[in-house]
């Protein structure tokens, strides 16, 4: 066979066997579309109980506040302009991936339809009048999203506004609000926030010192449905939903709540640690019962030390002798189960510091023997005196407030020195410990 | 003198690339499409099965339809090859296993299957070319065939005439060009011949037709005779091709888009078309086969055939998200239950067509959203808290597949008189499904876990890893990932025939005994089934049987009298075994052998210018077992429907025939009557695809249901002039109807039925079983050959030019059809998931061009 005519079929083969590898295309860029209308207008145009049809060619824009990231909302994404709020029912799921939080929407409504469920305003694209009584909006369809929305600018994050139990009304609804100074009432404390294992929805009851109460609706879907409910007081964030006559807030996920304050109708805090050392016997070595003092290397032992009439803990290295000097204060244990802002503090002075270490860590599987590196510590963020390195130092001081809140059943403090007694390089600072206190809600 | 034509090859990619009309060397075969067996319902939003067909132009590329091929001898076969194919005409209804397929010599069919490896040929068939073919249960000396008959195909015909040849053609149903170039040494007195074949099409894409096709067929065969007794051969094919996918569509698709072109697997990505769903098929094949004649009545022939290669099938995988196939039946404007909406919706569609097509961009937008939610167990530190998690890919579903075919056989005439042959088969044969990253389409990389066992969390903390060994692992592109399973299978067969002539009568018998061993193997161990997917299961022998014989009275020396009968029993396939082959070894507790017993008879007429057949049949089958996967609404999982004791009775009368009228006319007829049923009350088990729970279990109500898959009436009429001046024309009539879309069985079931009310119109709709419409079409083909002496002296080229005109006078037709395997009930008291159609071109041309020298 003609090798030229061979040589010119793999020619034309490879010539045509190319084919272009598909790259990323660009992404869209965002709308250049301009509004003509606001929210509060568009809600002036339903009457409760009614669906209205939106025959104008109106042009809204919000930024997204709310969708279905955790799951707590369903098919539903929440914009929010400078005026107002509304809840746009889509019927498609993983929203958050189209119109994630902060995503400037414009929304073209025409041939779009506003109803409310219970009350809370909402925009789809039909209406299912299978029951005369009971029309119900139906969700925009997927294939006119691209219609009736086109995404602008990304990251336009809305700042929640602030308002009072007893501020909130219809005007406020869909919007991205912050409830401050509210707590859960007792009942619902260190409940789950919904029902996950039979899917169900949950209201739990926050309230307010003197504004009121409302509900906290959290959907049995939601990916943090398990998570326990705060005891604190504090503040939320969320969406302000109505239905029928309550009033709901609904999360977007747990990072919206910080309730760990104290409650409003409490007695302040309660106080699960106190040692001030003055029932015990000065010049002695440390003994409180429920306590540990071991001394693991270096035999030095925390001791009693008693100066103006006040009675203090006291550690060193000094004199000791030895190359390495490692003792262990720890507390009795502490239950910090069904409490919230637990918090530790502790006062410490330092003498002739020349470079030994005091610090404090908390465990909670310390296992109270005399072994007390086999347990798993941690280190807590506790302001130690340090610095005076001759014989009389400034003064107290104080740990600072060290928030114990994460930590749950029986929790041990624990005071750790490091000090050295041998070699050039000394280390054998003093240290005296007093007042470890730790108080919870 | 080949140089003087090595300008063509210049010329060529020219031609090419300006997709002028040419001229194809043969007739175009009738176009064909085919059917996966999953028609693929999906969970309310996460599911990534797509379904979806796959249309191309070679009748060798038929992978489901095993249909009638290619032979000159009964003009039943040639018509329901050449111009019942596009309506998916299946000759007596037979699946594709019921008939026999051998390529030199080499059983082909792949046991795990079924299936006819047709790809492994496909644009060859100019080459390979059926030598030898029996209908039915006819005997033929080779094999003992079986019920839908047997075919031998042989690749070393070309090696007998030195030639070279060169063709383009052209077809503008689908708008594909082919280039194929062939050449042969001949026969020497001493040493090897040899033949090559090339073969290279290809189409683009275009909004008229969106559809794609790029495929190689290449051939070298080879082939010494020793001393005029011993043939040594041997061929080696290998055919990469990649098609899309067409996907069937509802009434109220077609009725929006108005196109019965109109197909979902498809969008626009940079103004370019990028197909989600294509096929690719990937395999080497090599045939070497030694035939021995001890004398001028006596062959022995030792074949071999080895195979090996992927097919793979693409398409979009997507974890939580938004469904991206754009006919999801959510997308509909039926599934509103408003009717201004429903309208704004179809009115969206007519002025946007593009949005019944894949929104590439979106797919990507999406991905470049996602984060990684902390789950990914070895995402690299670049990655974390940075890295894209795809929600949507492109994965390619690739089934590795292996054959080996060892075959015997044995023929010898005995006084003229006895016929006898015997011979015996091995296979092996071996498949590996797993799934490929295609494209990540933006994101960094997925995750390989099992989106539908979800549900399953609760209960099981490792329900949605596909390899336990490795949980929550990153995959990335060109990585495997999913399921891994694969299947082993041997075949062993021995066979014999007797036949005897006489003056009066000629009879026959045979017998084929067979056993099969299966067994499926786990490559990977999931969170589903951990003590049942990883490793070999235990092995399932089944053995399978063939008695057939027949008597034929001569009446005279041209009309017979023939009757015919056989009893055939063989085990069911792997996928009517495996419940879910894809998770565990979990399998039915009913093997069972499906029986067949069929008769026929009838007259044939045979004279220097006229022959006719006329023949009854009637073929019944019990105990036949299937299973099916689908998404239950009821049930709200995916489930397997194990079926038992189906019942099928296929019957009818066949006459066709052909009269030479003089040198140069000739008429040819050929028409079926069938009468293609459901027999019986078989039994349905429904079990949960992600626990093996039973759900159901109850009888099925499809007694006197016709079989889906084919007309089951068809008329052919053909006239055919041809000269020895080297014109032809031909010009054929055909009208196929009776054609029905197959049954989802658990329509009819008790339970179903109770969720319909009795009152209601629906409940009529729902039992019922949709007819297609009828088909006609007349086909016409010109076609001139001629040598050109007058500048060649000696051994002119031969210049071969065609022209056709195939299915006039429809635009389109409907080629078949299925019910869904959901079923629910619109706010409006419609179907929510009404039947599917295949769609076919109707008229078009094709022309071809060719020089052999």
């Amino acid at each position: 066979m003609s090798s030229r005519i061979f040589y010119c079929f793999l020619w034309m083969v490879c010539l045509q066997a190319c084919r272009p590898q598909w790259d990323q295309p660009a992404l869209s860029m965002p709308a250049s579309l301009s509004a003509n209308t606001t929210l509060r207008e568009i809600h002036k145009l339903h009457f409760p109980g009614n669906v209205e049809k939106i025959v104008d060619d109106w042009v809204v824009v919000g930024v997204v506040v709310a969708n279905d990231r955790t799951d707590n909302f369903y098919k539903t994404i929440v914009i929010q302009d400078a005026t107002a709020g509304l809840s746009i029912r889509l019927d498609a799921t993983a929203l958050h991936l189209s119109y994630p939080e902060g995503m400037q929407v414009y929304l073209r409504l025409k041939g779009c339809w506003l109803g409310d469920y219970g009350g809370l305003l909402q925009l789809g694209a039909g209406v299912d009048r299978s029951d005369s009584i009971y029309p119900r909006l139906l969700p925009i369809p997927v294939p006119l999203f691209q219609q009736v929305l086109v995404p602008g600018l990304p990251n336009q994050w809305v700042k929640p506004r602030e308002v009072n139990i007893s501020q909130l009304s219809d005007s406020f609804q869909n919007c991205l609000l912050t409830i401050p100074e509210v707590e859960l009432i007792p009942s619902d404390t260190g409940k789950a926030w919904a029902d996950a294992n039979n899917q169900a929805a949950v209201n739990h009851v926050i309230r307010s010192c003197n504004s009121g109460s409302m509900y906290v609706r959290t959907s049995g879907f939601a990916k943090f449905a398990s998570a326990k409910t705060p005891r604190g007081n504090g503040k939320i964030i969320g969406i302000y939903t109505v239905f029928g006559w309550e009033k709901q807030l609904v999360m977007r996920d747990t990072s919206d709540v910080a309730m760990d304050g104290l409650r409003c109708t409490g007695s302040g805090y309660k106080t699960l640690l106190w040692e001030d050392f003055d029932l015990q016997k000065p010049a002695a070595v440390l003994s409180i019962a429920g306590w540990k003092n071991i001394a693991e290397m270096g035999g030095q032992s925390f001791y009693i030390k008693s100066a103006f009439n006040e009675r203090y803990a006291t550690i060193e290295a000094f004199a000791c002798g030895q190359p390495r000097v490692a003792s262990w204060l720890i507390s009795a244990p502490v239950n910090l189960t069904g409490t919230s802002g637990a918090r530790l503090s502790f006062d410490t002075r330092d003498v002739f510091d020349n470079g030994a270490s005091l610090k404090v860590y908390v465990s909670t599987n310390y296992d109270g023997t005399n072994n007390p590196s086999k347990s798993k510590w941690t280190l807590l963020p506790a302001s130690i005196a340090n610095g005076t390195t001759g014989a009389v130092s400034a003064g107290w001081k104080n740990s600072g407030s060290i928030s114990l809140s994460g930590y749950k059943g029986n929790c041990h403090i624990a005071f750790k020195y490091e000090g050295v007694d041998t070699g050039r390089n000394r280390q054998t600072t003093t240290f005296h410990i007093d007042r470890i206190s730790i108080v919870a809600n | 003198m080949l140089k003087k034509f090595s300008w063509i090859g210049l010329l060529a990619p020219i031609i090419i690339s300006a997709q002028l009309p040419s001229k194809k060397a043969s007739p175009v075969r009738a176009v064909d499409s085919l059917q996966l067996p999953v028609p693929a319902p999906a969970e309310a939003e996460n599911t990534p099965v797509s379904s979806s067909q796959n249309d191309t132009e070679e009748a060798s590329d038929e992978m489901y339809y095993p249909s009638l091929l290619q032979s000159a001898r009964d003009p039943l076969i040639t018509t329901a090859m050449y111009d019942w194919g596009a309506a998916r005409f299946s000759w007596r209804g037979y699946i594709r296993e019921r008939a026999e397929h051998r390529i030199n010599g080499a059983l082909i069919g792949f046991p795990i299957t079924g299936q006819v490896p047709w790809y492994i040929m496909n644009g060859m068939s100019s080459q390979i070319r059926m030598s030898q073919s029996a209908l039915g249960i006819a005997p033929v000396e080779y094999s003992l065939g079986n019920l839908a008959g047997s075919r031998m195909f042989d690749g070393t015909n070309s090696l007998s005439q030195q030639q070279t040849a060169i063709s383009v053609g052209y077809a503008d149903n689908r708008q594909t060009l082919r280039f194929n170039l062939a050449h042969s040494s001949g026969m020497p007195v001493k040493g090897w011949a040899w033949s090559t074949y090339f073969q290279y099409a290809t189409n683009r894409a275009t909004n008229a037709y969106p559809g794609m096709l790029t495929s190689f067929s290449g051939l070298i065969a080879t082939e010494k005779k020793y001393r005029n007794s011993q043939r040594l051969y041997a061929m080696f094919c290998f055919a990469p091709q990649v098609i899309s996918k067409q996907s069937p569509i509802t009434r109220e698709l077609f009725h929006i888009n108005g196109n019965f072109r109109y197909n979902s697997n498809w969008g626009f990505q940079e103004n370019q078309i990028r197909f989600a769903a294509t096929r690719t098929y990937q395999f080497p094949a090599l045939f070497i086969t030694h035939e021995y004649s001890a004398n001028q009545h006596t062959v022995r022939k030792w074949s071999l055939a080895a195979i090996s290669g992927y097919q793979g099938d693409q398409g979009l995988d997507w974890y939580q998200v938004a469904d991206p196939r754009p006919d999801y039946y959510r997308y509909m404007p039926s599934y509103s239950a408003d009717s201004l909406l429903q309208q704004r919706v179809i009115d969206l569609f007519q002025q946007n067509p593009e949005r019944l097509q894949i929104n590439w961009q979106q797919l990507y937008a999406t991905n470049l959203q996602s984060r990684d939610n902390g789950i990914a167990a070895n995402l690299p530190a670049g990655l974390v808290n940075s890295g894209y998690r795809s929600r949507y890919i492109v994965e390619e579903r690739r089934t590795h597949t292996r054959l080996f075919s060892l075959n015997y056989y044995y023929h010898t005439l005995v006084r003229k008189v006895v016929d006898f042959s015997a011979g015996a088969s091995w296979q092996l044969a071996e498949n590996r499904y797993r799934k490929k990253v295609v494209d990540l389409l933006g994101g960094d990389y997925y995750l390989n876990i099992n989106g539908f066992a979800d549900a399953q969390l609760q209960d099981n903390a490792l329900a949605n890893q596909y390899n336990i060994a490795e949980p929550n692992p990153t995959i990335y592109k060109g990585d495997y990932f999913g399921y891994d399973f694969g299947f082993r299978q041997t075949h062993t067969e021995f066979w014999c025939q007797w036949q005897q002539n006489s003056k009066r009568v000629d009879w026959f018998v045979a017998g084929r005994w067979g056993v099969d061993r299966l067994m499926r193997k786990g490559y990977v161990a999931n969170g589903l089934f951990p003590l049942n997917s990883f490793g070999n299961s235990l092995p399932i022998t089944t053995q399978a049987y063939l008695a057939k014989g027949g008597i034929t009275r001569k009446l005279n020396g041209n009309h017979f009298l023939f009757a015919q009968a056989a009893f055939q029993s063989r085990g069911p396939l792997a996928a009517a075994i495996f419940i879910h082959p894809r998770y565990s070894a979990f399998t039915r507790n009913d093997i069972t052998a499906e029986k067949t017993f069929h008769m026929e008879a009838g007259w044939v007429f045979r004279s220097p210018s006229m022959s006719s057949r006329l023949s009854l049949f009637s073929t019944q089958t019990n105990q036949a077992q299937e299973i099916q996967s689908f998404y239950n609404d009821a049930a709200a999982t995916w489930v397997n429907h194990v079926v038992s004791g189906l019942g099928f009775l296929q019957r009818g009368v066949e006459w066709s025939g052909s009269v030479q009228w003089n040198v140069d006319w000739n008429v040819d007829w050929a028409a079926c009557f069938y009468q293609l049923l459901y027999r019986g009350q078989p039994t349905g088990k429904l079990y949960a695809d992600n626990t093996e729970s039973l759900l159901s279990s109850e009888p099925l109500w499809i007694n006197g249901y016709r079989l889906g898959g084919t007309p089951q009436q068809a008329l052919h009429i053909g006239l055919r002039y041809q000269t020895s001046e080297g014109w032809m024309a031909s010009v054929s009539i055909n009208q196929l109807s009776n054609h029905w879309v197959s049954l989802h069985y658990l329509r009819r079931t008790s339970s179903v039925l109770a969720s319909v009310d009795p009152a209601s119109p629906l409940r009529q709709t729902w039992m019922e079983q949709e007819k297609l419409p009828d088909v006609l079409s007349i086909h016409a083909l010109f076609g001139y050959s001629f040598r050109l002496t007058k500048f060649y002296k000696q051994k002119a080229p031969v210049i071969r030019i065609f022209l056709s005109a195939r299915n006039f006078p429809t635009r389109y037709f409907i080629a078949g059809g299925y019910e869904q395997a959901r079923w629910d009930v619109n706010a409006d008291g419609q179907i929510r998931f009404p039947n599917k159609y295949f769609f076919s071109p109707g008229s078009y041309f094709t022309s071809s061009f060719q020089i052999s020298f």
